[in-house]
């Protein structure tokens, strides 16, 4: 199941969010937050685990159908010795999470199936077109495309006679804004 | 404590991580936190620990998790200060 989450590390880092044993509470086990504690960069180890558990989150809630939550202590995360990914678990379920990380950013995509990820950085003033991109990455003609949000809020990109239907998974923060998509085997 | 004072202590917590500022005009019970407003979810737990602060309560995770909307937070509130 799709899902990425993305962090403009500038913004991040500037909250201090690691040193605020309150607000690390609320959000992460016990074992989460020594190991955040104990890291050589708190503050980027926070976000990893926060990525990860917010991508998880957009996973398992399309995969069930589920109605929105602020839940993030549910979701228990373990980072790979590599700590460029690692594995989250919610109930009965655990995601592959795959970690991506610049001076600038970083983005958390599930990895379970194959998808395109991207990351775009926005200029505000500059016109996005997000359907455009991603229909192109299809080679399909834009016009047809609209996004639909299904009830629980979970996007699609739907072709307007209803013969095409992409899951999509879209994440902003500060400058930067991804987009997580399946890819077809041709 | 009135409701309509309880609304106007919210829309004060929630500005400084609102991205959508229009989103603030018709501030009501009906306001969501995350489309309305455009709030992230990592801020939107500062906004719990912001409410628990200045009405002194304290939210559960139980009570967090329903917190996506102005009236869902008003009732958690009412809730807690009855208590």
């Amino acid at each position: 199941m799709i899902g990425n989450d993305i962090i403009d590390l500038e913004i991040a880092r500037a909250e201090r969010k690691s040193e605020n044993i309150r607000y690390m509470s609320k959000v992460f086990s016990e074992e989460e937050m020594n190991q955040i504690i104990n890291s050589n960069d708190p503050e980027l180890c926070l976000w990893k685990l926060w990525a990860m558990k917010e991508t998880a989150y957009k996973a398992h809630q399309r995969s069930f159908d589920l109605p929105r939550k602020l839940n993030p202590k549910a979701f228990s995360c373990v980072l790979d010795i590599s700590n460029s990914g690692g594995k989250v678990s919610i109930d009965d379920s655990v995601y592959d999470i795959e970690l991506n990380i610049t001076s600038g950013y970083l983005h958390a995509t599930s990895s379970s199936e194959k998808v395109s990820k991207n990351v775009f950085q926005i200029n505000k003033d500059s016109a996005f077109d997000l359907i455009t991109v991603i229909t192109d990455n299809y080679h399909f003609t834009t016009e047809d495309f609209s996004i639909k949000k299904n009830a629980h809020g979970i996007p699609s990109i739907v072709a307007e006679d209803h013969s095409i239907e992409i899951p999509f998974s879209l994440s902003h923060h500060g400058k930067f804004t991804a987009f997580a998509i399946p890819l077809i085997n041709s | 404590m009135s409701e309509k004072e309880i609304l106007t202590r919210l829309k004060t917590i929630v500005k400084p991580y609102v991205q959508r500022m229009e989103g603030l005009n018709d501030f009501q019970e009906n306001t969501d936190f995350l489309n309305d407003l455009e709030i992230n979810s990592a801020n939107l737990v500062d906004v719990v620990l912001d409410v628990e602060d200045e009405f002194n309560i304290e939210i559960d995770n139980d009570s967090m998790e329903g917190m996506l909307t102005v009236g869902d937070a008003k009732s958690i509130i009412q809730r807690k200060l009855s208590n």
